[in-house]
């Protein structure tokens, strides 16, 4: 075992008076080194711990979070070894990302043969993302704490912090491919819905309910009521986190406002029945599949748990074509979040909308910032701004842009502009 | 259940009653040493040190802990100061010598109490562990501070018998047998400590 800081310590003071002894020629200057000696031979006396037979279990409930709420860590410590163990002190690591709110992740047990202790300590994350609980360590020192050994315990456990989901309310889309399952997207075929389509003649076996009297007595036979059918879409979410996502220009964190708002997009589409994928570009790639459900959900709240700004080795354009070629049928909707700096993205939604595919963009909107630049940082911003205008200005033309803030609550804006997607 | 938890807080403030009264002796030990004309300018390092010590009990903080040592060792050094410098007569030395033991003493239990203080520090934070680790914790750190107690002082009083032996005066250190006896004792803990690794 390694010696501790205070071990050296008392080492220094013990040669310390004996330099002083020699040097001020006061011989009893010596006897206060004579302590120390003995607390170093006593140190070397007492046996230490060996805590290799403990047996550690953690429990994280729950083990997907949302940001900012608590989440509980249980140990179970048992001892399992036939011998008792005497205060080793056990260590919970945790990432300093994540902030201790209840309990404490260190405690000083000891344990009898076949003793178990249990504790708890709660953690909350002020930011979404995916974090490692543990390893566990125990630190074993003698009596007098002059010697310590750190031994590592291998049991690390995942906590997966979902990024905050906002209520949208019903999001009111146009879709121009539409899945055989029944849905809440108008089709404009007729089918099972709500909406009233168009008169047709009276089909025997036809329910009677549907008959329209008016128009039966006005034409001299029977007619029934059409609806228009409403089915499911598929959608594909496509997240710019390159590193425009962390650019100056805007004065709050987009990244995470990007990722929120996917997160409640994904939750809000998914509600409504829709087969929703998504693809991420940034410093992590990621895409998962359309698919529908609750599972598709968390497994698409878990991709964006782990989204990281930065550019990635491939260009956009490239990447989010194939993905979006291969994983989505051609007239599908893609729904694109991203800030919108640089010619590339918009680029890439001309070569998507040429092949097809219906794109409703969202983009942050930047505001008048009041943080105090020098003059040349000022104009690099305001040309920076006039780009990204121009580039919305040409994305307009073959799609929907919406702009967002995060001063703007999303669900009232995203009513005002109903029936995104142009058919 | 409540009433176990209370004795459980009780017997940690015990310990910590235990701390804090340790580190006022030491100060009165080391104020015993300093020249009487010389408290006008102890006397505020005594006051900020009392300061420090009740707060270093209380919130079982690192830098009250540290203070409460840098502020001793500062008190010690006066009290060495003044027996070297011949202000007091070497009849003070083991005082002077109890007061080094009760200064790291109090060091030590101070810093035992401290790797502690997360499970007993906050009475919310007890129920988050089951009371039977926490009791058998609390007993071992009993026995830890007990025995400790007990090291320090055999080193207080193996020193002191040193003391009686040897000669204390004004002879040549060099020809002086119990400095050698004291560098090998020394010496030998060094070896035994390094050898453990």
């Amino acid at each position: 075992m390694p010696l501790t800081g205070k071990a050296f310590a008392y080492l220094a003071t013990a040669y310390v008076f004996i330099f002083l002894t020699f040097a001020l020629r006061t011989n009893w200057l010596t006897l206060f080194a004579l302590p120390i000696a003995i607390l170093l031979f006593a140190s070397s006396k007492f046996p230490k711990t060996n805590p290799t037979p403990l047996s550690i279990t953690r429990q994280i409930r729950p083990i997907r979070s949302i940001v900012g709420e608590h989440v509980s860590i249980i140990l179970t410590i048992t001892n399992t070894s036939p011998h008792n163990l005497q205060s080793f002190l056990l260590e919970d690591k945790i990432p300093d990302e994540l902030k201790l709110h209840n309990g404490t992740n260190r405690m000083v047990l000891s344990l009898r043969t076949g003793e178990n202790a249990t504790f708890e300590y709660q953690l909350s994350s002020p930011k979404r993302g995916t974090y490692s609980i543990g390893p566990s360590s125990v630190h074993v020192s003698d009596s007098l704490g002059l010697r310590t050994a750190e031994i590592p315990f291998h049991n690390i456990d995942e906590l997966i912090v979902l990024p905050r989901i906002e209520k949208l309310g019903l999001v009111d889309l146009k879709g121009r491919r539409f899945g055989p399952w029944p849905g809440l997207v108008p089709s404009r075929r007729i089918g099972v819905g709500t909406e009233f389509f168009e008169l047709a003649p009276y089909v025997a076996g036809v329910d009677l309910r549907r008959v329209n009297w008016k128009a039966s007595a006005r034409s001299g036979s029977l007619v029934t009521n059409e609806f228009e059918g409403e089915h499911v879409i598929d959608v594909l979410v496509v997240l710019d986190c390159s590193e425009a996502a962390t650019s100056a220009l805007f004065d709050y964190d987009v990244l995470e406002f990007q990722v929120s708002f996917a997160a409640s997009l994904c939750s809000q589409l998914i509600q409504q029945g829709n087969r929703v994928g998504l693809s991420v570009y940034g410093a992590v790639r990621t895409w998962v599949s359309p698919a529908f459900g609750k599972r598709q959900l968390l497994r698409l709240l878990d991709s964006l748990a782990s989204v990281r700004p930065g550019q990635a080795s491939l260009p956009i354009a490239y990447v989010v074509e194939s993905i979006v070629t291969t994983i989505l049928p051609t007239r599908s909707l893609v729904l694109l979040i991203s800030p919108m700096l640089g010619t590339e993205v918009v680029d890439t939604i001309e070569r998507i909308a040429v092949r097809g595919y219906n794109i409703v963009c969202f983009t942050p909107s930047t505001r008048a910032s009041h943080v105090e630049v020098d003059e040349s940082s000022d104009i690099a911003r305001r040309i920076l701004n006039a780009e990204r205008k121009l580039g919305i200005s040409k994305v307009r033309r073959i799609a929907n842009v919406i702009q967002l803030s995060p001063q703007q609550a999303i669900r009232p804006l995203l009513r005002a502009r109903a029936r995104w997607s142009t058919a | 259940m409540e009433h176990r938890l209370a004795q459980l807080m009780s017997r940690w403030n015990i310990l910590r009653i235990f701390a804090t009264t340790q580190l006022a002796a030491t100060y009165l030990l080391l104020l015993l040493l300093t020249p009487s004309n010389w408290w006008t300018v102890v006397t505020p390092v005594l006051i900020l040190g009392g300061i420090t010590a009740a707060l270093a009990a209380a919130q079982l903080r690192v830098v009250w802990a540290w203070l409460t040592l840098v502020l001793q060792v500062f008190l010690f050094g006066v009290g060495l100061f003044a027996v070297v410098s011949g202000i007091i007569g070497e009849e003070n030395v083991p005082i002077l010598l109890l007061a080094f033991t009760m200064l790291i003493l109090g060091e030590h239990v101070l810093s035992l109490i401290m790797k502690y203080a997360g499970q007993f520090s906050r009475p919310e934070n007890l129920l988050r562990f089951n009371l039977l680790a926490l009791r058998s914790s609390l007993d071992q750190l009993y026995r830890k501070v007990g025995r400790d107690c007990l090291i320090f002082s055999g080193g207080f009083l193996f020193s002191l018998g040193v003391a009686a032996v040897v000669t204390v005066g004004p002879v040549a250190v060099l020809s002086d047998p119990s400095l050698y006896a004291i560098l090998a004792a020394i010496s030998l803990a060094l070896l035994i400590v390094l050898k453990e690794e």
